[in-house]
């Protein structure tokens, strides 16, 4: 890039910056109290409810690593796409609907409410801490390696810029923040796809010319690089995996109704979809336009730096910088509300007041924005490859308890703390095997499968949760 | 715990063994010059690498309304045998060259004429089948220069034009497959390169389209059936 267009980067940056400052400024004093600061006083619609939804589970895995993933292996991984979505439909039927009635802050509030258990409450804030430590790291990894590549600063300058743009904005607006940049990150990558595929598809001559480019170079790019068993269990580890994922659950409580969360599952579809075929498009236009990158994570980078016109360039690197800290907020609050709802004022001060409470989610969000950073610095592996292993780790704890606990009422306090702690034991020594299918299953697959027996064998045998506890998810059995 | 559970994610990453190597040849100089002078661009590539890298095998996309003429393979100011090999749109040179187990660089420049029979036209560039890579990850470490007929312009990859000089560069990370050029001064045919094995590319991609096109309206329909509730 020249210097002009560098200078023109940071600009827009800094033009960034104050723009999600304002946001959080703007909302600041609306978040005065708990309610508002993490769920936004529950004010969400449809299309900022799905543009959040969106924004939460479009990370840097997808505009950085995904696009990484098809320049490497062809369009096979693009069918996670609907197949995650099989995840958004569990969501949408059997968790959306009993969670918004919940009207909880966090997630582990369902597990507190469901089982009647501090225990699970307590168990649950620690994992979400600690995985979404990890993923938060792979945003700030991705977003250090932009920094550094566009403005030729030193990776650790990067990573700290980053981390400070992402907490800044949600120090201040929180869930409203999340919200309305989310709205803006939707904005930015509709309009850098809509703009850059067509200049792609038309510089490699078409479908059919870049089909008979990728195909002469290895015909898996065309066909199964990916096979029907590995698709299934990433998109398994994924899909369900949001269907229970904390920042997701957040967002529906900060949607007004049942009904709005719903039609917002559509919008995010549609915004998905836009999405979806932008990233496989960047990514196979440059398996064939720059065939030898060192490095798959390369390709957006590339795309914006040195390919694309100056324009559509920079908007494509300024979707990513969005991309990594709207992502790394959503991460950020769910991580600082673990910490500041449930074990701080449930846990550690049951009669802390709002303002109180308010300040130890702020104070949260700082605190757990500075060790993702330790883990950036570190340069684990490939962006994607951080958010896949996190993910199979998250449904192996958390979809049985969730997804099954909602919706059967026999299930036991000791039965959901079993099947937290067996489905990650389980996925951990499968994931430490170090090879892929022990026994046939891949991790997230053991895990939720030990995940589900113990929730059924230890739910029969022990005492059943009282049924004032019930009936906020099963009214209608318990009438 | 948070240091375990990250070697395990690393570890298990590397299980899988999913990423594949790209191989890589570490390099000292990587220029790509064009001169276009009607319907004619002339183009040298000179790389020279760092070790001793062994073999070395280069790559060339086709592409339609060019001609390549043949390429000349020179090393150390010495021609170098090699031989082509055509799959798909892509032709590969392998040098055939013996292999000098105590050289600490490797150089070669190859030069070509490509004909050129279109406005808009990309100009294939010959590139080493091996990732190039600097001292830094992501570090620039190729650089493409490219003179045109007045009013002519790149549109592929993105490059500076330089008043003084009156001609284009870029320096990049890595080196693309072609350069796009459009204007004036050209000649002007309706031409392309008839599509041979594209794998069903555009069939799978079509369906995937639909796939997605179909489920978010379906998805709508059922969620605005559904009971609003408080």
């Amino acid at each position: 890039m020249t210097s002009t267009q560098v200078t023109a980067f940071y600009v827009c940056v800094a033009a960034y910056v104050a723009v999600v400052c304002l946001i959080g400024l703007r909302h600041y004093r609306k978040t005065t109290s708990e309610e508002g600061f993490l769920v936004a006083g529950r004010s969400l619609g449809p299309i900022v409810g799905g543009a959040t939804l969106m924004a939460n589970q479009v990370s840097a895995g997808a505009t950085i690593g995904m696009v990484g993933f098809h320049y490497f292996s062809g369009i096979s991984y693009a069918w996670t796409w609907p197949l995650v979505w099989i995840g958004w439909l569990v969501c949408a039927l059997f968790v959306a609907p009993k969670m918004r009635g919940l009207a909880g802050v966090t997630l582990p509030d369902y597990f507190a409410a469901r089982y009647d258990s501090r225990a699970a409450r307590g168990i649950a804030a620690v994992f979400i801490l600690v995985a979404y430590t990890v993923m938060l790291s792979a945003q700030y990894q991705a977003g250090g390696l932009l920094f550094t590549l566009v403005g030729g600063m030193s990776y650790t300058k990067a990573v700290l810029l980053v981390a400070a743009i992402t907490t800044v904005y949600t120090f201040l607006g929180g869930m409203y923040s999340n919200a309305y940049v989310g709205v803006l990150k939707a904005v930015m990558l509709l309009g850098c796809y809509m703009l850059a595929v067509p200049f792609l598809i038309r510089h490699i001559g078409g479908i059919d010319a870049l089909g008979n480019a990728l195909h002469a170079l290895d015909p898996r790019l065309t066909g199964n690089w990916f096979g029907v068993r590995q698709l299934l269990a990433i998109s398994l580890a994924i899909g369900l995996g949001l269907a229970c994922a904390p920042y997701e659950i957040s967002a529906i409580y900060s949607m007004q109704n049942r009904q709005i969360v719903r039609q917002a599952i559509g919008y995010s579809f549609l915004f998905q979809s836009f999405i979806a075929i932008g990233v496989l498009i960047f990514g196979l236009a440059m398996r064939v336009a720059v065939p030898h990158l060192p490095d798959p994570d390369l390709a957006t980078p590339m795309l914006g730096m040195s390919i694309l016109p100056a324009g559509i360039g920079l908007l494509v690197l300024m979707a990513a910088v969005v991309t990594f800290t709207r992502t790394g907020g959503a991460i950020l609050l769910t991580v600082a509300s673990a910490m500041s709802h449930d074990l701080y004022a449930k846990l550690m001060v049951p009669n802390a007041s709002e303002r109180a409470k308010v300040l130890a989610g702020r104070i949260a969000v700082v605190t757990f924005s500075v060790i993702p950073v330790m883990l950036a610095l570190r340069q684990l592996s490939l962006v994607n490859w951080i958010v896949i292993y996190a993910a199979k780790l998250l449904v192996s704890f958390l979809f049985v308890p969730v997804v099954l606990g909602l919706n059967w009422k026999r299930a036991t306090r000791a039965g959901a703390l079993a099947a937290m702690i067996g489905g990650l034991v389980t996925c951990l020594v499968w994931l430490a095997k170090r090879q892929p299918y022990v026994l046939g299953l891949d991790a997230a697959e053991a895990g939720v499968l030990v995940s589900a027996a113990l929730f059924f064998g230890v739910s029969m045998i022990t005492k059943p949760v009282a049924e004032e506890n019930l009936r906020t998810f099963f009214p209608r059995a318990l009438s | 715990m948070l240091r375990h559970l990250t070697s395990v994610l690393v570890a298990a990453t590397l299980a899988t063994g999913s990423v594949p190597a790209q191989p890589r040849v570490r390099v000292e100089q990587a220029d790509v010059s064009m001169y276009v002078i009607g319907a004619v661009a002339r183009v040298s590539a000179r790389y020279t690498f760092a070790g001793n890298p062994g073999a070395m095998s280069f790559e060339y996309l086709e592409q339609p309304c060019t001609i390549v003429g043949p390429v000349q393979l020179e090393s150390d100011g010495k021609a170098v045998p090699y031989t082509a090999e055509r799959t798909g749109p892509w032709v590969r040179l392998h040098d055939t060259s013996a292999v000098d187990p105590g050289r600490t660089s490797l150089r070669y420049q190859f030069r070509y004429d490509v004909k050129l029979a279109a406005t808009d036209v990309s100009v294939p560039i010959v590139v080493p089948t091996s990732a190039l890579v600097g001292t830094r990850r992501g570090e620039p470490i190729a650089t493409i220069h490219a003179t045109l007929p007045p009013s002519a312009r790149v549109i592929f990859p993105r490059m500076a034009f330089t008043t003084f000089t009156r001609s284009w560069s870029a320096r990049m990370a890595a080196l693309p497959s072609a350069a796009r050029f459009a204007g004036p001064g050209m000649p002007n045919e309706k031409c392309w390169l008839e599509p041979k094995n594209s794998g069903g590319l555009a069939r799978i991609f079509w369906a995937l389209v639909a796939t997605l096109a179909l489920w978010v309206p379906l998805y709508m329909w059922w969620a605005n059936r559904q009971r609003p509730a408080a």
